[in-house]
């Protein structure tokens, strides 16, 4: 989410929507939440933010719940093995 | 989401509603099977059950009796035990600290890295600086405050936060982060929510979960000089107040807050180049009755919530790969250790 033109994205988090927010973005003004389609149409509906959908739940549980570390000194076979 | 259908997941009811709207729906796959796909063997092992923690715990405490012993700090709505892993060779003591982790409960990182700690500092309790500590105080830690919540986190809905309270309306569950009692209940806003199916649900009132009573009474009794409250995810080191954008009054508090948020970020990012970004809490967004407030608030101790790998979304957000748990864990050890050193 981000804000519409001239508007900005802490009246929005103050405001009693039931959003599950994740992360609040490097940019301040961005906002990543969880939310389901009933909560998506009122914000649209209200024009209350930009959005930009990033995932479904199943796909983001099924894409990061298989994917190997990918941070620094994340430990795997292949570093395993470097280090010996 | 497609051009002509959404993908998403519904209860019974729910799929029964969005029929009698005149919507077509079709079930795509099942939770079970869902999460057959992605809680795979190897996250589920490698990250604790409520089961695994205790056997853990126990084993540090009976490794080492002279200095570890294990207390239940209470039960939890399921009747699960709350666990706290006393390290210290005093029995009298002023000089105390608590670690704790999991009040939500999709954030198992936040288990590890406190455990992890208990560890070192119980195999290591015959080096200098840790001996050290323990003859002079104790250092208490709790990694798993919500394990109701952590259980159904690791068997039945991935990214629960909440504990399982029923609620009035027939939901479940409230944020154990909103239920503390100073400036309890005095948001309600989306990250501080008065309804009960809302994933930051405050509760009916302050400390109405055993959860939170368990913490209460254990630092009230115990009167600590200090508590890191891990979580994840963002990287943050984030200190009171999150109930109000003002910073807290003492300038000497919030000196001593600050230094001391600031140097952890600088030993965290000295051991794999992270960044944890030091912040008042409610730069993040606006809580009321989290954890930190109420002990900064009601005892006055440096208090700091420490929100742990990966940085983003993007990275997998709550979800953290295995592979993660040792390198979250280095990191934040020398932060730990600092915090210790100056503190206890």
């Amino acid at each position: 989410m981000t804000p519409l033109q001239g508007d900005d994205i802490e009246r929005l988090l103050q405001m009693p929507l039931g959003l599950d927010v994740w992360e609040r973005g490097r940019d301040p003004d961005v906002v990543i939440a969880a939310a389901n389609e009933s909560q998506i149409s009122e914000l649209e509906r209200r024009r209350l933010a930009h959005l930009e959908r990033l995932y479904t739940v199943e796909e983001f549980v099924s894409e990061f719940g298989s994917r190997p570390g990918d941070q620094p000194g994340a430990r795997n076979a292949e570093e395993s093995d470097e280090e010996e | 989401m497609k051009a002509d259908h959404v993908v998403l997941r519904a209860a019974e009811e729910q799929a029964l509603r969005l029929r009698q709207m005149g919507y077509t729906t079709e079930d795509v796959v099942g939770t079970e099977d869902h999460l057959a796909m992605f809680a795979t063997t190897e996250a589920i092992a490698a990250y604790h059950s409520a089961e695994t923690l205790e056997q853990d715990l126990r084993q540090l405490a009976e490794s080492k009796p002279e200095i570890a012993e294990l207390r239940e700090i209470g039960r939890s709505l399921e009747d699960r035990p709350i666990w706290a892993l006393r390290i210290g060779e005093r029995q009298v003591s002023e000089h105390k600290l608590l670690f704790m982790g999991c009040h939500h409960a999709r954030e198992w990182v936040s288990v590890e890295v406190p455990y992890l700690l208990a560890e070192h500092l119980v195999n290591n309790a015959g080096q200098p600086h840790v001996r050290q500590w323990l003859q002079r105080g104790e250092i208490w830690v709790s990694p798993i405050v919500n394990p109701d919540g952590h259980e159904f986190s690791r068997t039945q809905d991935r990214l629960w936060r909440k504990n399982r309270r029923t609620n009035i309306d027939g939901s479940i569950g409230l944020d154990p982060n909103r239920n503390y009692g100073y400036m309890w209940g005095t948001l309600n806003i989306s990250t501080s929510s008065h309804v009960p199916s809302d994933p930051t649900y405050v509760g009916p009132r302050a400390f109405s979960e055993p959860e939170t009573q368990a913490v209460r009474n254990l630092v009230a009794s115990e009167l600590f000089r200090g508590i890191i409250t891990y979580h994840s995810f963002s990287q943050l080191i984030l200190y009171p107040w999150g109930y109000t954008s003002q910073p807290i009054p003492d300038a000497s508090d919030l000196s001593t807050m600050t230094k001391l948020a600031k140097r952890m970020q600088q030993l965290i990012r000295g051991v794999h180049g992270m960044t944890y970004t030091p912040q008042q809490s409610s730069q993040l967004y606006l809580t009321a009755g989290d954890t930190t407030d109420w002990t900064y608030g009601e005892y006055g101790i440096p208090s700091f919530t420490i929100e742990l790998r990966p940085d983003s979304v993007e990275h997998g957000g709550f979800i953290l790969s295995p592979e993660q748990i040792e390198p979250t864990f280095e990191e934040n050890l020398p932060a730990a250790m600092e915090f210790i050193k100056r503190i206890l």
